[in-house]
C-alpha cells in the first residue's frame, strides 16, 4: 500500500479506536473517504472476464454437442459394432490358445478365426467421418 | 428470387428424363437417407427429388445433400448400380446388371437382380432375393437373407443369423463366429459348399435326389443326419463323413463347438 493511500485510510478512520467498530462498518468507511475502491474494481473486472470465458465456454460446447447429435452418429456406431466384433474373435482366438495349438483341428479353428477376421476387416474397411 | 431460380437450375440433373446406355453405372453416394433405385426396361431416368450430378465417362454419379431423407432413382434395368449411404436404408430392385449396395448403419433390400451382387451392411440387416448372379454379402450383428438365388454364394457374419433359402448355387460360402448358419439349397453341378461357424449351429436341408459327399465337423454327439439313402463313415470322435449317390456336391459342414445337422427337404 503507497503512503498516500495509508494517509487517506488512516483519515477515513479518523482517530477512534478501531477494534470495537463491526468490520463492515470499517470497510464503508473507508470506501467513503478514499473514494478508490480498487478492489471492488479489480473484482468486477475478474467477473467479467471470468463470466465472459464461461459463456464462451458454454457456447462452444453448445456447438460441440449440436454438432455431434446432428452430425452423422453412423461411423461412430460402425466403428463400435466392427470394434465388438473383432473383440468377440479375438476372445475366441485366446481362449483357443489355452488349448493346445499342437492339436491339428485347434490349430485349424485358429487359422479359421484369423481368416474371419482379416475377412470382417476387408469388408468393412474404417471410413471416415 | 434470383439466386433460388439459379439454385433450383444447377440443382437440376441433365440427364433425368433421358435414357441412359446399358453401359452406364449410377452412383449414389448419401450420408443418411433411404435410397430407393427401381429399374424398369425402357425406363428413363427420374431422380425424385431433383438432385445434382455429374457424368464422366459411363458413370453417373449423384451425391445426396445431407438433410434430404427421401431419394427415388426410376432407371432403365440395364444399367449398373452402386449405392453408398452412411445411416439410412437401401432398396434396390429390377436391375440386370450389376449391383453393390453398402450400408455403415442401415437395412439393405436388394430384389430381381440378374448381375452380381456385393451388400454391406454393418449395423443393419441384408435381404437378397431372385439373384441371379453371384452374391457377396456380409453383414455383422443382424440378420443375413438371401432368398431364390442361381448364382455362387458367399456370405459372411459375425453374431447374426444367415439363412440361404431356395439357393441354387454350385458353390457356396457361408462363415460366422458365433450365430446360426440355416441353408435350404439345392445344386446345379459340381461344386463346394462350404459352411463353418465357431460357436454356432450349421442346418443344411437338400432335396431327396440330391447327391453328395458330405463331412459333418462337430464336437462328438453334436452332429446329426436325418435323410434317406445315406451311407455314413464316422472318421474320428469329430468327423462323419455322409454320402449319397456318386459325386456330386462336396460339403464341408463344420462348427467347433456347436451343432451341425444335414437334413432331407421336406
Amino acid at each position: 500500500m503507497s503512503d498516500e493511500l495509508t494517509r487517506r485510510v488512516r483519515d477515513a478512520l479518523g482517530p477512534g479506536r478501531t477494534s470495537q467498530t463491526p468490520p463492515a462498518e470499517l470497510w464503508s468507511r473507508i470506501a467513503a473517504g478514499t473514494s478508490l475502491l480498487p478492489r471492488r474494481r479489480f473484482l468486477d473486472l475478474r467477473f467479467a472476464t471470468t463470466g465472459l470465458a464461461a459463456a464462451t465456454l458454454l457456447v462452444a460446447v453448445g456447438i460441440f454437442v449440436r454438432r455431434r447429435g446432428v452430425e452423422s452418429p453412423a461411423p461412430h456406431a460402425v466403428q463400435v459394432v466392427t470394434i465388438a466384433s473383432l473383440e468377440s474373435i479375438d476372445a475366441a482366438l485366446s481362449a483357443l490358445r489355452r488349448d493346445s495349438a499342437s492339436v491339428p483341428r485347434v490349430a485349424d479353428e485358429m487359422l479359421f478365426l484369423a481368416r474371419m477376421r482379416a475377412s470382417l476387416q476387408s469388408d468393412f474397411p474404417q471410413r471416415s467421418p | 428470387m434470383i439466386a433460388l431460380l439459379v439454385a433450383a437450375a444447377s440443382a437440376a440433373c441433365p440427364q433425368n428424363g433421358k435414357d441412359l446406355p446399358p453401359t452406364t453405372r449410377l452412383e449414389i453416394a448419401a450420408q443418411g437417407a433411404l435410397v430407393t433405385v427401381r429399374g424398369a426396361a425402357g425406363a428413363k431416368l427420374a431422380l425424385k427429388p431433383e438432385l445434382d450430378c455429374s457424368m464422366v465417362g459411363n458413370v453417373l454419379r449423384v451425391v445426396v445433400p445431407d438433410g434430404t431423407r427421401d431419394v427415388t432413382a426410376d432407371v432403365p434395368s440395364a444399367i449398373a448400380v452402386s449405392v453408398t449411404v452412411q445411416r439410412g436404408n437401401i432398396e434396390i430392385s429390377g436391375i440386370n446388371g450389376n449391383v453393390m449396395a453398402d450400408v455403415g448403419a442401415g437395412d439393405v433390400q436388394i430384389s430381381r437382380v440378374n448381375g452380381d451382387v456385393t451388400a454391406r451392411s454393418a449395423v443393419g440387416t441384408l435381404h437378397l432375393s431372385d439373384i441371379a448372379g453371384r452374391i457377396d454379402a456380409a453383414a455383422q450383428n443382424n440378420e443375413l437373407r438371401v432368398t431364390r438365388a442361381r448364382g455362387d454364394v458367399r456370405v459372411s457374419n459375425v453374431s447374426g443369423t444367415t439363412l440361404l433359402e431356395a439357393v441354387q448355387a454350385s458353390n457356396i460360402m457361408a462363415t460366422t463366429v458365433t450365430s446360426e448358419i440355416i441353408c435350404t439349397c439345392s445344386p446345379v453341378g459340381p461344386g463346394i459348399w462350404e459352411m463353418r461357424t465357431h460357436t454356432g449351429a450349421v442346418r443344411v436341408a437338400v432335396g431327396r435326389n440330391v447327391e453328395f459327399v458330405a463331412t459333418l465337423d462337430a464336437p462328438p454327439n453334436a452332429s446329426r443326419v436325418d435323410m434317406s439313402g445315406v451311407s455314413q463313415q464316422t472318421e474320428d470322435k469329430r468327423k462323419v463323413t455322409v454320402v449319397r449317390g456318386e459325386g456330386g456336391t462336396r460339403m464341408l459342414l463344420s462348427s467347433f463347438s456347436g451343432g451341425v445337422f444335414l437334413l432331407d427337404q421336406r
